[in-house]
């Protein structure tokens, strides 16, 4: 992705025009000293909460990739700070800096909007604007404290940066999109900065360009001075005219050419945004994909976008393969494959345990056991093609009890009974088949609705974290990767091949599950391995 | 419909009279219909905010139109903003807008929201955000003004006072419209005081800093005191206790009246 450039075209236009102002010259040669050592940037790690793997799982995956995405290498630190606002901003200057995340973003925002946001400022970073809206911050305060500082120099500086960082915010909303796959996604997140968190509260665009391009470059006068103040008081300075400035790139040829799943995957402001449901919008696009492609594709992106998982893995198909007039991208097919397998789809269980089995480059790691058991997971919903991929006989047990299952058992038995109701929704959750025997579960509930469970069965341990797929952990795996338990106050944690795979937040109440578990292991120390 | 002079305090009118009668206003006045300000104005809004419309927020749209309706006046362009400490605000030099808090509008229900809009529906009627627009002008585009600095100082002073008493018309235009004498006055502290204690909050009671703040204000002498006189001269909170003595009379002879 880093070889795409989206910038907006007369970003550097503006640039150059802007760094030939004298006063930009001198507030350039003061950040520097005002910003070096003491600056909010040498402050963030004793004042703001960053964000890594253990301390917010959800929201680095999310980070990580916006950082892939956008084409971002470099490590830059997240952070989260207390806000009210909805506020995304980047600290320190280029080439040094770092992200900080409003509390009240990570808590109101879905995971797309999140993915906007996030990606809109590593855009800020991967186009070197960070110094540039840092020294724009500061003149705004010194115009503000310093009355008539450098005159009217001073008012025409005002007036070029903001001209500047119109474009510049436009390329970031762009980055956004590549980061979310979509514009809608960019939108909303804009939308719901400008005041649009309330339920409903649509955007009225008028976006006035004649207007601005008449009132806002005019240097120096009371009008764009009028227009500077107003726009420092408001949240998203000219929120509408980016957001049809969006929506005007993702429907251009450039995009249809190099970025086909925004072009198609944004629906705003074109005949395809409706209220009807994702299955009604593929059914169309299947019957009309001969007859009008073009129509068919835009529907299809729709469908797939509504959440409707047979869409997502004939999407996921068509990038992968290069089929349908799309191009082969392999990170936008397994993306849209995983998010079918993760609905439980079959077909999308079948090709996604497919490419675990071979491996799909960057996208994805090679991991046979995954590939089994989500072929294992498929035969099981019906996908029959699955059947002839399995490699082993459905089901062997390989509960063995050892100093190390010890452990568990005990653990086991601190686990509260798993009623029938728990167990059909552990099945589902956990993706475990129906041959597979439930020993023991926990489930971790909070405000979120993606809870965190794990389940000890006769083949293995079937576990699953906060917005990540289910994961199958086999006995005879479990054995010979010398897992790593711990147990403090009846809470486990259980680390594998030296990575963290689950810590249990919550001590159960006694189990008769023990029993069962102890008999299972004794019918299976008489069999052997 | 309510009329203006049911709710127009009678300073707010002396004010506001003496102050659109300076030649120095009536230039103002042009110099910006000239320099097209209240077109960039109007459009940095439109093109920044989200607009309250029947469409994008029915319920909230209902209100305002039942409010305008209520004081005779048009319905205007209304935006919402991100923002804790404000409710409502009008704004805009010769065409009103509206600016809402999200926030506010969140928490307010619909009969507190309903008061405030009609408070800021009298602000229309009565001419207050030509004021506002005027006091913001000052502010923003003090060295391009086209009257001198020192011809101005009697209009600053004019426009402070009434800034102040403005207030007492919303006020009563807020007990006109509910008809709640308990919520307007809740409605003086709302941002002021925890909203936990908000209902049961009263004014004159003995942990009461107002009073004496005012007191303090009222009565200063010694150049620490001036000093805080002269602070709370910029702020409106040192100006809830004279609100609150001016909606209590206001609110007696209305019951008294009938």
């Amino acid at each position: 992705m880093r070889e795409l450039d989206y910038r907006h075209p007369r970003e550097e236009e503006k640039l150059h025009r802007l760094l030939k102002s004298p006063v930009i010259q001198a507030v350039l040669g003061a950040y520097q000293e005002i910003r070096a050592g003491t600056s909010e940037f040498a402050r963030l790690r004793n004042r703001n909460f960053l964000v890594t793997e253990s301390s917010s799982p959800v929201l680095y995956r999310l980070y990580r990739q916006a950082r892939r995405r956008v084409g971002v290498t470099e490590p830059i630190p997240l952070y989260l700070e207390f806000d009210y606002g909805y506020t995304a901003r980047a600290e320190g200057t280029d080439g040094n800096c770092a992200l900080l995340l409003s509390g009240r973003c990570l808590e109101e925002m879905d995971s797309q909007e999140l993915l906007a946001l996030l990606g809109s400022q590593l855009a800020h970073i991967r186009f070197g604007h960070v110094k540039y809206l840092q020294v724009s911050e500061l003149l705004d305060q010194l115009l503000r404290n310093i009355p008539f500082v450098g005159g009217a120099a001073g008012k025409t500086a005002g007036a070029l940066l903001l001209d500047w960082k119109q474009c510049a915010q436009m390329t970031a909303d762009r980055g956004g999109a590549v980061a979310a796959g979509s514009a809608d996604a960019v939108c909303r997140m804009l939308q719901r900065r400008m005041g649009g968190s309330l339920k409903n509260p649509g955007a009225d665009l008028t976006g006035g360009e004649a207007l601005y391009d008449g009132v806002c470059t005019v240097e120096g006068t009371a009008a764009g001075l009028v227009m500077q103040n107003v726009l420092r008081q408001v949240d998203v300075p000219f929120g509408s005219r980016r957001i049809l400035h969006l929506q005007k790139w993702a429907h251009s040829q450039w995009c249809r050419q190099n970025l086909p799943h925004i072009y198609y995957g944004s629906r705003r402001g074109t005949e395809y945004d409706t209220n009807t449901s994702g299955e009604e919008d593929f059914r169309q696009s299947v019957l009309c994909s001969k007859t009008e492609p073009e129509k068919s594709l835009f529907l299809l992106h729709g469908a797939a976008g509504k959440g409707w998982e047979p869409a997502m893995t004939r999407l996921g198909l068509c990038y992968l393969k290069g089929q349908n007039g799309l191009p082969r991208r392999m990170d936008t097919g397994v993306d849209y494959i995983r998010r079918a397998a993760l609905k439980g789809d079959p077909d999308g269980q079948y090709i996604l345990g497919r490419l675990y089995r071979q491996g799909a480059g960057r996208e994805l790691e090679r991991n046979p056991q995954m590939g089994e058991w989500l072929l294992r997971t498929a035969f099981g919903q019906g996908q029959m093609n699955a059947a002839a991929e399995l490699e082993t006989a459905p089901l062997q047990v390989y509960c063995i009890p050892s100093e190390k299952l010890k452990r568990l058992f005990e653990y086991a038995g601190g686990c509260r009974p798993v009623s029938e109701e728990a167990r059909e929704k552990l099945r589902k959750w956990l993706w475990i088949p129906r041959q597979d025997v439930i020993c023991a579960a926990e489930t971790q509930e909070d405000a979120d609705e993606n809870p965190q469970a794990i389940a000890l069965c006769d083949t293995g341990i079937y576990l699953r974290k906060r917005g990540e797929m289910p994961g199958w952990i086999t006995w005879k795996l479990f054995l010979t990767e010398n897992p790593q338990i711990t147990v403090h106050s009846g809470l486990l944690e259980l680390t594998l091949k030296g990575r963290h795979v689950w810590n249990s937040q919550r001590a159960g109440d006694p189990a008769q599950i023990v029993q069962k578990l102890a008999a299972a292991a004794k019918a299976c120390r008489r069999g052997g391995i | 419909m309510i009329g203006l002079n049911d709710y127009l305090h009678p300073k707010d009118r002396q004010l506001f009279g003496q102050l659109l009668e300076q030649k120095a206003v009536t230039r103002l006045f042009d110099w910006c219909r000239r320099n097209c300000l209240d077109e960039a104005y109007q459009y940095a809004y439109q093109a920044s905010c989200l607009r309250i419309t029947e469409k994008t927020l029915p319920s909230v749209y209902r209100i305002i139109e039942k409010a305008c309706r209520e004081f005779g006046v048009k319905i205007p362009k209304c935006y919402l903003s991100h923002n804790y400490d404000r409710k409502a605000e009008l704004a805009g030099i010769f065409e009103p807008i509206l600016i809402f808090s999200e926030e506010y509008i969140d928490r307010a229900g619909s009969e507190r929201l309903y008061g405030t809009v009609a408070g800021q529906a009298a602000g229309i009627a009565a001419g207050h955000y030509r004021g506002l627009g005027l006091e913001w002008i000052f502010e923003v585009c003090a060295d391009l003004l086209p009257v001198p600095q020192a011809g101005l100082t009697a209009v600053k002073a004019l426009l402070n006072d009434w800034k102040r008493c403005r207030w007492f018309t919303c006020d009563r235009a807020f007990f006109l419209a509910t008809k709640n004498y308990s919520l307007t006055l809740e409605s003086l502290f709302d941002l002021n005081v925890p909203e936990e204690i908000l209902s049961r909050f009263r004014l004159g009671t003995g942990r009461d800093g107002y009073q004496r703040q005012l007191l303090r204000y009222k009565e200063a002498s010694a150049p620490a005191e001036i000093a805080g006189m002269i602070q709370s001269l910029q702020t409106d909170t040192a100006w809830i206790p004279e609100r609150y003595t001016e909606l209590q009379a206001f609110c007696s002879s209305r019951l008294e009246g009938g």
